[in-house]
């Protein structure tokens, strides 16, 4: 009786309970689980019309250009760092990196041909961009955004200006959300609105938006005002496009726009008359 | 098999409330008792620049409940805490628990400290106040209700620091709380969803 195993184990289980009594006390937690869904907002305001036209019917026209001072304002909301650049793009109608010709006022011919670059067109941006003053390593001054002043022509015949640093960013048709590749050498870099190459210290701009901290215009990293200029040139070259015009001779874009166009400098081969379009993408995405 | 499973059940409320030797109280089940009502998941979307400039607030949320026993022998001085603390599933101690990302990058989780709460009722007991309360770190906890000593007895509806027994049944006003959630992203952090577990703990104070 004494040795009997059934008996052993109910004083055991009885030493148990006595002793988790002895020890109870008020202790009880409850639980809330909080979730919190943050997500990247990227804004990017567009102020101006959708549709700017370039009319050249005075012969000053093709030689000063037509500008359209402060024809778009952009305006970024945004909670992560971000990068904006423009590209300039069309539907390939004449082949890539060649404005649309959906109206010819003449057959083309080999001396008149409608292959107009797209890098005919020119931005100019104000403030400039914040990342190059900031410190970006991939980034150059001028030649990595599209502050710099359009340049005028100096010898038509020729197609020569002074070297401009202002055509706008053009990627292959077929991936026109690619980033712009900017360097830190002048010649090669292509060109942003704001940021640069690589998530890297300071070649983006930190998450913020031109509501908020007191707006100032001169300054502020959230608000571009964008200058547009054609300049065709007599005959009708569009000398901005040719590499030696431009700071940024060897950039794969710059190189890429004026090898899909058969225009000469010395104007043997010039663009055919008619109506030209192509468009730009303003693109706004995370960099962080 | 028994001994096994109380001994987790210590290990693990050790860490997540503090424990008191002393047991003047009732034990919960056995005459005290602590609900809380309301969704057990609060969730907060900011999907819009505008939701990140205004945060997030919801008020009332939880509503926390307590009926606190004395025990008749032996006869002592039952005097409860209530705290909150934050766990975060063994993140960073500053940092929210990342659920998911929303791509891939290198900027920084939220801090813990965004999320702020108010524990208020009608008395006005708790400690923090009306004032909305953070945490800088799960390591931390806020004390709502203590025993810092001194003993506070229910029933006046005039005092902070109620900590004697009571019922929410009878004062209501000082053996409950209303919780109130405020959550204000900072910008620049890593899109995606997170994550953080709130404990409300009440046990005996020394």
């Amino acid at each position: 009786m004494k040795n009997n195993p059934l008996r052993k184990a109910l004083l055991a289980l009885g030493a148990i309970v006595v002793s988790h009594a002895a020890f109870a006390q008020l202790q009880e937690e409850k639980n809330v689980t909080i979730t919190m869904d943050l997500q990247p907002i990227l804004q990017l305001k567009m102020e101006g019309p959708d549709q700017l036209d370039f009319t050249f019917d005075e012969i000053n026209e093709y030689y000063a250009g037509i500008v359209k001072y402060g024809a778009t304002i952009l305006k970024v909301s945004s909670t992560v760092s971000f990068d904006l650049w423009a590209a300039g793009l069309s539907q390939g109608q004449e082949g890539s990196f060649l404005w649309d010709n959906p109206v010819e006022y003449a057959a083309p011919s080999a001396q008149a041909v409608d292959e107009i670059p797209l890098t005919a067109l020119e931005l100019r941006q104000f403030p400039a961009n914040p990342s190059v003053a900031g410190g970006c390593v991939n980034t150059v001054a001028l030649s990595s955004d599209y502050s710099a002043p359009f340049q005028p022509i100096t010898i038509p015949g020729t197609s020569t200006m002074s070297a401009g640093n202002n055509t706008v960013y053009c990627p292959a048709p077929g991936t026109p959300y690619t980033a712009p590749t900017s360097t830190a050498v002048v010649g090669t870099s292509e060109k942003y609105i704001a940021g640069g190459t690589g998530v890297v210290a300071n070649c983006s701009v930190i998450g913020g938006s031109y509501l908020i901290g007191g707006l100032n215009p001169n300054t502020s990293s959230y608000r571009y005002v964008m200058d547009y200029r054609i300049l065709p040139n007599l005959p009708v070259t569009f000398p901005a496009h040719i590499p030696t015009n431009a700071t940024n001779a060897t950039a794969p874009y710059v190189t890429n726009a004026d090898g899909a166009s058969g225009l000469l400098a010395n104007g043997s081969v010039y663009a055919n008359p008619g109506v030209y379009t192509m468009y730009v993408k303003y693109i706004l995405a995370q960099d962080q | 098999m028994c001994i096994i499973l109380f001994v987790c059940n210590v290990c693990y409320s050790q860490t997540n409330c503090n424990v008191s030797l002393t047991s003047n109280c009732n034990p919960t089940g056995a005459g005290s008792q602590c609900v809380i009502t309301g969704e057990p998941t609060i969730n907060f979307t900011f999907e819009s620049f505008g939701d990140f400039l205004t945060g997030g607030n919801v008020f009332g949320a939880s509503i926390l409940k307590m009926i606190v026993g004395e025990n008749v022998a032996p006869l002592a001085d039952c005097r409860w805490r209530l705290n909150v603390h934050m766990d975060n599933n063994g993140g960073l101690p500053t940092e929210w628990e990342q659920v998911y990302a929303y791509g891939t990058n290198t900027a920084p989780f939220p801090n813990v400290n965004i999320l702020e709460m108010r524990l208020r009722n009608q008395c006005n007991t708790s400690l923090t106040g009306s004032n909305y309360a953070t945490l800088a770190t799960t390591a931390n906890n806020i004390d709502v209700v203590e025993s810092p000593g001194v003993s506070n007895n229910s029933g006046t509806c005039s005092a902070t620091n109620v900590n004697r027994p009571g019922s929410y049944l009878n004062n209501f006003g000082e053996y409950s709380f209303a919780i109130d959630y405020r959550l204000q992203p900072t910008l620049n952090i890593q899109p995606g969803i997170y994550r953080l577990n709130v404990k409300f703990c009440i046990t005996e104070g020394n």
